[in-house]
């Protein structure tokens, strides 16, 4: 038992959350840039199922990793101008939209599959290309910094730097703070001279490559191949994850590391002889526990006023 | 015009959904073409005149493992009997809610045989049995003995135990670490008997070997499996067995990954269903069999010959070649003749009866005795 709780202060453990974090941050930042415009979009795990499956299918049938990664940003971007349409042109509710997306991924991926590999399982049979994964000169033979910094995918990096820049953009521009305005009250925004739509169009075009890089990390580097439901709701975390955020992007992040950090613990804890149901239903207590603090110091807050 | 975009959209969307829907209902949905085109044998057959009409109810197939084995014995029997019988796969879907009315449609539709089965899904078969005493009803892969003796039932089981004890024995003579692991998908007993089949098959070869347990907690999040798989490797395991389906995909990566580690598959010959991916092929010695497409095959030719002895159970065991390793080219090629030689030996001795394999569908409290005994 003891050496389970040492493997826990580990550079390799961190390296685990690192790699087990990343489509998590990806889910939740796509619903949380959207979710700040005003447009919940709650088809992140939809779009991460077709941004894992797509990027699979283009570096196949393009032979690079690369195109398959330009492709599955099209697709991202593809499934935020059809969630655009249905919200902003058509009027529809936003959380039935995403309904219908989900769902549609879900069976249509299936589909998908099945026309191209004529299996219904993975792509197996495609000759898919992964993206690299990136060794840091200089910083890898560092003994522990270099095992947590060095040697992971190219889109944990990605990733890791989209947050900065999306920090950047929500806290310190002009158009973060619109898109908070649209979010917050759009007839407001719209009074003093903010297109609406135009702001909350590019946010969930935004949201929309987030989710399918997700979806590309897990099938194009994490794991090569694309097995039919392997996003295994890693999107919906990304949902609860900006839930318990409440457009505070800092929270957002850290919610997401501690479910990062609590799926590492699962896959520790999973080799010894607790029952597995009981462990995995650490990541969801966690969050719980997290939404309880929160509303108390919101409460106290409140009171306090 | 913006009506008729979103009409078009909208029809888009609602023709995609359909599209995945009514390939429940036609036939041969596992894309294996070749083999149900070719109906050579089947004239003698056909001479007779009936047709036979066969459902072969799944939750879902493409898990290239355990229910594309079964989904397989379709295609055996259509490549046997030809134009005598007409074959069709119904994916029920995962929604347990849907499972008795898709077996009570199929029922009420006239199919002369319904097979399904497996502890999850035999208990929606079973009840519709009962309603529909004149339409016969083969189990492929039963759990509760008693729940199947009913007059139009025919229920198959398999010693997944006695395979998984050969992957174990596999295992351990592989193992150069004398570590080694198992990933298993959800905590149940149908998966325990494979763990503890591994586990009796690998101590009983070297007593000293450790043995690293693991469950994903379903059988989809390929992502977990690698997790886990990488994890046992981190910690000296050099063969990694799974009996997790499609979430087993992760171990072979996790494997790939690392030199010298060998994984070993499960159900159906891993090696030939992955082997458009040659690095993660390459990563798996051998699989631990579970024959169900040959089970049906023999099931419902024992129907359609009248000899099935319904209201039975039948396990098929590794002498009735129900279960077995996948012993291709590749396993040959990577084992010594020394180590081949253990393999055979062990088998032969289950075969004989000297040794019995642990059967945790008998007894439940095995998996946690080999645990305690492992720690």
């Amino acid at each position: 038992m003891d050496n389970i709780f040492a493997s826990f202060f580990t550079a390799s453990f961190i390296a685990l959350v690192i790699r087990v974090g990343t489509p998590l941050l990806f889910a939740s930042m796509s619903a949380y840039s959207a979710d700040i415009a005003g447009i919940p979009n709650i088809a992140v795990e939809g779009i991460m199922i077709f941004g894992a499956l797509f990027g699979v299918y283009f570096s196949a049938i393009s032979g690079s990793a690369w195109v398959g990664l330009l492709g599955v940003i099209g697709v991202g971007v593809l499934c935020a101008l059809l969630i655009a349409f249905f919200t902003m042109k058509m009027r529809a509710n936003p959380i039935m939209v995403g309904i219908a997306l989900n769902l549609f991924a879900a069976d249509f991926s299936i589909w998908l599959l099945l026309v191209w590999t004529g299996s219904k399982g993975t792509t197996a049979s495609l000759p898919s290309k992964v993206l690299p994964t990136l060794e840091i000169p200089g910083i890898k033979d560092i003994p522990v910094l270099g095992t947590i910094l060095s040697g992971h995918y190219f889109l944990t990096y990605v990733c890791i730097l989209l947050a900065i820049l999306l920090a950047i953009l929500v806290y310190k521009t002009p158009f973060g703070l619109r898109m908070k305005a649209c979010g917050l009250d759009a007839y407001a925004a719209q009074s003093v001279g903010i297109k609406v739509n135009r702001v909350r169009l590019i946010a969930i075009i935004m949201s929309g490559i987030l989710a399918a890089l997700g979806g590309a990390f897990l099938s194009m580097g994490y794991l090569s191949i694309f097995s039919n439901n392997m996003t295994a709701s890693r999107g919906w975390i990304g949902i609860a994850a900006n839930a318990v955020g409440q457009g505070n992007l800092l929270v957002v992040v850290l919610t997401t590391v501690v479910f990062a950090i609590a799926q590492g613990v699962v896959s520790q804890l999973a080799l010894t002889a607790l029952p597995s149901e009981l462990i995995n239903t650490i990541p969801y207590i966690c969050v719980l526990l997290g939404l309880i603090f929160l509303s108390v110091k919101e409460y106290r807050k409140a009171k306090a006023r | 015009m913006k009506k008729w975009i979103a009409l078009l959209l909208a029809l888009v969307l609602a023709l995609g959904l359909m599209a995945c829907a009514s390939s429940d209902g036609s036939k041969d949905t596992t894309g294996n073409e070749t083999t149900t085109g070719e109906e050579t044998t089947g004239g003698e057959e056909a001479a007779s005149g009936e047709v036979t009409k066969i459902a072969l109810l799944l939750p879902y197939t493409g898990d290239q493992s355990y229910f594309d084995v079964t989904a397989r014995g379709l295609d055996l029997l259509e490549e046997k009997y030809g134009d005598a019988v007409e074959c069709n796969l119904i994916e029920m879907g995962t929604d347990a809610a849907g499972w008795e009315t898709a077996n009570r449609q199929a029922a009420a539709a006239g199919y002369d045989i319904i097979i399904s089965g497996n502890f999850e899904y035999e208990g929606a078969m079973l009840t519709v049995a009962d309603d529909y005493p004149e339409v016969k009803f083969l189990n492929f892969d039963y759990s509760d003995a008693a729940l199947n003796s009913k007059p139009n039932v025919y229920a198959l089981t398999y010693a997944a135990h006695e395979g998984a004890y050969l992957a174990g024995v596999v295992a351990a003579v592989k193992s150069q670490s004398g570590v080694i692991g198992v990933v298993g998908g959800m905590e149940l007993d149908g998966i325990k008997q494979f763990m503890v089949g591994y586990m009796q098959g690998a101590l009983d070869t070297n007593p000293d070997i450790q043995i690293l347990t693991g469950f994903v907690g379903n059988f989809a999040d390929t992502g977990v499996a690698k997790e886990l798989a990488s994890n046992m490797i981190a910690q000296g395991a050099d063969v990694v067995y799974h009996a997790a389906g499609g979430a087993g995909n992760g171990v072979f990566e996790a494997v790939s990954e690392n030199e010298g580690v060998w994984a070993i598959g499960v159900d159906t010959d891993q090696y030939v269903s992955l082997s458009g991916k040659p690095e993660l092929a390459e990563t798996i010695l051998t699989s631990d069999l579970k024959n169900c497409d040959q089970a049906v095959l023999a099931g419902v030719t024992a129907i359609m010959d009248g000899t099935a002895p319904f209201g039975t159970q039948v396990v098929l065991t590794l002498k009735d070649k129900g279960v077995g390793l996948a012993e291709n080219e590749y396993y040959l090629a990577n084992m010594t003749e020394d180590e081949l030689a253990v393999v055979e030996a062990a088998k032969e001795k289950i075969i004989s009866g000297e040794i019995v394999v642990d059967d945790q569908l008998q007894d439940n409290t095995l998996f946690d005795s080999y645990i305690a005994k492992l720690n």
